[in-house]
């Protein structure tokens, strides 16, 4: 199915308009978790001595198996500084995706220390992970999983829904980033009558909507064309520049780590950079 | 907390799936709360009904029918046999003497004698006639010195309970061997039959009216007075008696409504019959047996004329007595050609017979009138839904005719008829009125004989012990059953519906929570991809609780929608299918004036709605509880890994 199409002028207008609405709503978010704001917030292209938003140090995560021990992330360490684009590869098992997911704070470290936006996440008691979670987080799947019985402008609310935020706020905003994305005309469609790279954009957008510092995508384009995926990769660029955003992707595709800042390779859960 | 708007929505998606599982669990739950609805709106409208008829007749009264467990087994009794032999020597003696000196023959082979030989089991027995003269005079001697149970020992068991009253009721006794009759004379008429029909227990065959003609306590008979109406013999010297309502057609002589008659026709026709009857005076002919057995003579006579009518062979007898000229006066003798030592010897004959017992004939009008109407006793099997209630809210002093125990005593035939022997047996019926439904059943439960026969009992063995003995020993000495209406069968319905109400009503909830619990989990478990994600993008796992829980509270909302209108659906059926013909049987039930009495098969009251809501939002809740509890345990992240 063809993406809707959008002016360049009116892409650059909006996503300017965002960014504004981006800034203002991001210090409150700040104010909320009590989090004391380093630096003031550029919607640049990050330089060297942009704040560190993600830091592991010494960090493991063991699981159960059967009856095999698996090391799934082994002693890692690492920074990732404010509007970063970086890319996490390695072959399948070498750990990508759950050290995705304890950035994300969807997973606890088995030992060591994570700090996320100056806050030690694998202290925090479900409650607030989750909030985290809605907040400071958004999370791109390689599958998209929207609700199929639930139209795309709906599916696009729902961290809205568990962030309380009001009706007409959120739909404003997914107006907002539809737009951005070109989605305004798939809205009231339901998922399945959409594209696979409109369905991506969607999540994408739900991902965007509580405003989070950090965007985290699991093979965001495992499931496209190569067309889609270039769309996808292109509109993460444009995100990180327009608001901001530090990207962390795991993938396996050479192209997307090329495109990134900083590419982390990891082998049996060890960082090889 | 998410708003419960966005929880409904996010809730709603799952109505959306697993359709054909969601369908049947919503069939097979909103069954088993529709029955559940159904009973408790049918059995609230029914009890509530009930209350309402239970302040008519004697439904708001606790009373017990004691009937005494004497043995009673004279006819084999060795004193009475003994002493009836006697008698009958002493009076064969008597009867030889006074013929002699009357002057008439008597042949002491003729007497039928009061004792008789009867084959037993181990061989001849003798076996007393209570209905002959010395069989009855030596049994009241008997009981004059072994008192039957009366009412004294009536007081002494139900002391303990609360005794609100104790009342009696009498048939009419025996005052001699012979026929006596009170036959009531339709439309003036007395009807001459030399073997009228003695059909007990059917009181609208006027015949028979003497039968089932009973005395009884005022208080048992008060509730049943039609308005303005006195209980007292009026100066006229009416007896104010109750009249079965199966008798008022045929007495009042009003045509029965064909089959095929409406409701309004049926009520009209019931409140006609009753403002007819009050007041309604209608005379009965007394007759003793003397007067009887001329009359029976005559009827005799006068068929066997007929009969021989042109017979030239034919002689007339020489004295023919001719059927009365008026109703319930004496025959006639119309002819009388016998000689002078005929007549002389019939003379000493009566005089003979009047030596030993035989009365003066004696007929006499007496005027009834009609106080109040007596409802039948639902009698009989009840087959149809009609039946069945009416037996449910049956109130009745029983079938028959009744007049009160104090007019009966003023009027001097019925005085005599239904005087109290205390040596009498089998005419006395007791009953005490208790103060509440419990007492009443703690009286039956713990003081009713129940008399065990599985030990074999011979009535011809009077040696034996009697299996009422055991009874007596415990002061047991009333079989004891309730009486009058069904108000503590009522009582006892409810408690028992409550108690079982409350077990039907767990086990559904078990069921229902069962098959709830198993569309809950499915859709939990078709939804862990979706939980994960809703993890992953902020849901708290309350949120997640919540979003589940709506969707149990949708289930539990149609789930009771459906059970609340079916329910309703099948009482306004049943209501409107038998409700007017319930009440048509309960006006004539009850006997009250009152047609606005109506009887509701359902009643739907807030606080049953809230059992009947409560107990399916429960059940949802613990058919919910254990699948959520499982599932906000669960780890996202492998949910996620294991769904892709």
């Amino acid at each position: 199915m063809p993406s809707a199409k959008i002016s360049k002028g009116k892409q650059q207008k909006l996503l300017s308009d965002l960014i504004t609405a981006y800034k203002s709503d991001f210090d409150a978010i700040l104010k909320d978790l009590n989090i004391e704001k380093t630096k003031t917030f550029k919607a640049k292209v990050p330089k060297n001595n942009n704040p560190v938003v993600v830091s592991l140090d010494s960090v493991y995560r063991n699981y159960k198996l059967g009856k095999e021990r698996v090391q799934a992330v082994n002693n890692v360490s690492l920074e990732i500084k404010e509007g970063e684009f970086v890319a996490l590869t390695g072959p399948s098992g070498s750990g990508k995706s759950t050290l995705l997911q304890l950035i994300g704070g969807l997973d606890k470290p088995s030992q060591g220390t994570l700090v996320i936006n100056g806050q030690d996440i694998s202290k925090l008691s479900d409650r607030k992970l989750s909030h985290f979670r809605n907040k400071t987080v958004g999370f791109v799947f390689q599958f998209f999983y929207l609700q199929p019985f639930l139209t795309t402008r709906v599916n696009l609310e729902v961290p809205g829904m568990f962030a309380r935020t009001k009706r007409e706020e959120r739909l404003n905003r997914v107006n907002e980033l539809a737009d951005a994305v070109g989605l305004e005309e798939r809205l009231d469609h339901l998922p399945k009558e959409l594209s696979g790279g409109q369905m991506q954009r969607a999540a994408i957008v739900r991902a965007l909507l509580n405003k989070p510092k950090l965007l985290l995508a699991d093979e965001p384009t495992g499931n496209l064309d190569k067309a889609n995926s270039e769309a996808i990769i292109e509109l993460f660029n444009q995100i990180r520049k327009k608001f901001g955003t530090t990207i962390v992707v795991v993938t396996h595709d050479s192209g997307i780590a090329a495109r990134a800042d900083r590419e982390i390779k990891l082998l049996d859960g060890r960082v090889q950079e | 907390m998410i708003w419960p708007k966005d929880g409904a929505k996010l809730a709603l998606t799952k109505l959306r799936t697993r359709r054909i599982r969601l369908s049947i669990t919503l069939f097979v739950s909103s069954l088993l709360f529709i029955a559940v609805a159904t009973a408790l709106f049918m059995v609230r409208g029914v009890v509530s009904s009930l209350e309402g008829y239970s302040k008519v007749g004697l439904g708001s009264r606790y009373i017990i029918n004691a009937l005494p467990t004497d043995d009673q087994n004279y006819s084999f009794n060795k004193t009475i046999i003994s002493r009836t032999q006697e008698l009958d020597k002493q009076l064969i003696a008597k009867k030889v003497a006074a013929a002699k000196r009357i002057g008439i023959d008597y042949d002491p082979s003729s007497e039928q004698p009061s004792v008789t030989s009867s084959q037993g089991p181990n061989g001849k027995i003798d076996v007393v006639n209570i209905g002959t003269p010395n069989g009855i005079k030596a049994q009241s001697e008997y009981i004059a010195s072994h008192p039957l149970l009366g009412v004294g020992e009536l007081k002494a068991v139900a002391s303990d309970y609360g005794i609100v009253g104790i009342y009696s009721m009498r048939r009419m006794g025996n005052l001699d061997s012979g026929g006596t009759y009170l036959q009531v004379l339709e439309k003036g008429k007395e009807t001459y039959d030399a073997n009228p029909s003695q059909d007990f227990g059917n009181p609208s065959d006027l015949k028979s009216f003497s039968t089932n003609l009973q005395v009884a306590s005022e208080s048992l008979l008060d509730p049943f007075v039609l308005p303005g109406q006195s209980t007292h013999i009026q100066k006229d010297g009416s007896v104010p008696v109750f009249a079965p309502f199966s008798s008022l057609e045929h007495i009042l002589g009003i045509k029965s409504l064909p089959k095929n008659a409406t409701p309004k026709q049926k009520l009209d026709h019931l409140q006609n019959l009753r403002t007819k009857a009050a007041d309604y005076r209608f005379n009965a002919c007394y007759r003793n047996s003397s007067s009887v057995n001329l009359l029976n003579a005559a009827i005799a006579q006068q068929a066997e004329i007929t009969r021989n009518k042109g017979n030239k062979n034919y002689q007339k007898p020489d004295q023919i007595t001719d059927l009365p000229k008026t109703p319930c006066s004496d025959v006639v003798v119309t002819r009388d050609v016998r000689s002078a030592d005929e007549k002389k010897l019939a003379l000493n004959q009566l005089t003979f017979s009047r030596e030993f017992g035989e009365p003066v004939p004696k007929s006499e009008v007496v005027t009834f009138r009609i106080v109040g109407i007596v409802p039948d006793s639902a009698g009989g099997s009840a087959s149809t839904v009609q039946q069945i209630v009416q037996s449910i809210l049956s109130t009745s002093v029983g079938n028959g005719w009744f007049v009160p125990i104090g007019a009966a005593a003023e009027q001097p035939i019925l005085g005599e008829l239904f005087k109290d022997d205390p040596t009498a047996i089998g005419l006395n019926q007791y009953f005490v009125e208790i103060k509440s439904a419990e007492s009443a059943k703690k009286l039956i439960d713990e003081k009713n004989c129940n008399p065990d026969f599985s030990k074999g009992f011979d009535p011809m063995n009077t040696e034996a012990p009697s299996p009422y003995d055991e009874c007596h020993k415990q002061g047991k000495s009333f079989s004891l059953s309730t009486y009058g209406s069904n108000s503590l069968a009522i009582e006892e319905f409810k408690n028992i519906f409550s108690k079982y109400f409350k077990i039907v009503l767990l086990v559904i909830m078990i069921l229902a929570s069962l098959i709830m619990m198993g569309i809950m989990s499915r859709v939990i478990a078709d939804s862990r991809r979706e939980t994960a994600v809703f993890r992953a993008i902020g849901a708290k796992r309350l949120d997640i609780a919540q979003i589940y829980l709506t969707y149990m509270f949708m289930i539990c909302t149609i789930i009771g929608l459906i059970a609340t209108f079916v329910a309703v659906m099948i009482g306004s059926w049943v209501q409107s299918r038998y409700a007017l013909d319930i009440r048509i049987s309960a006006s004539i039930v009850f006997n009250a004036p009152d047609n606005s009495l109506g009887f509701r098969f359902y009643r739907v009251l807030p606080q049953d709605l809230l059992v009947v809501w409560g107990v399916i939002f429960v059940t949802g809740l613990v058919a919910a509880s254990l699948p959520l509890l499982t599932n906000v345990r669960r780890n996202p992240i492998r949910d996620m890994r294991d769904e892709r």
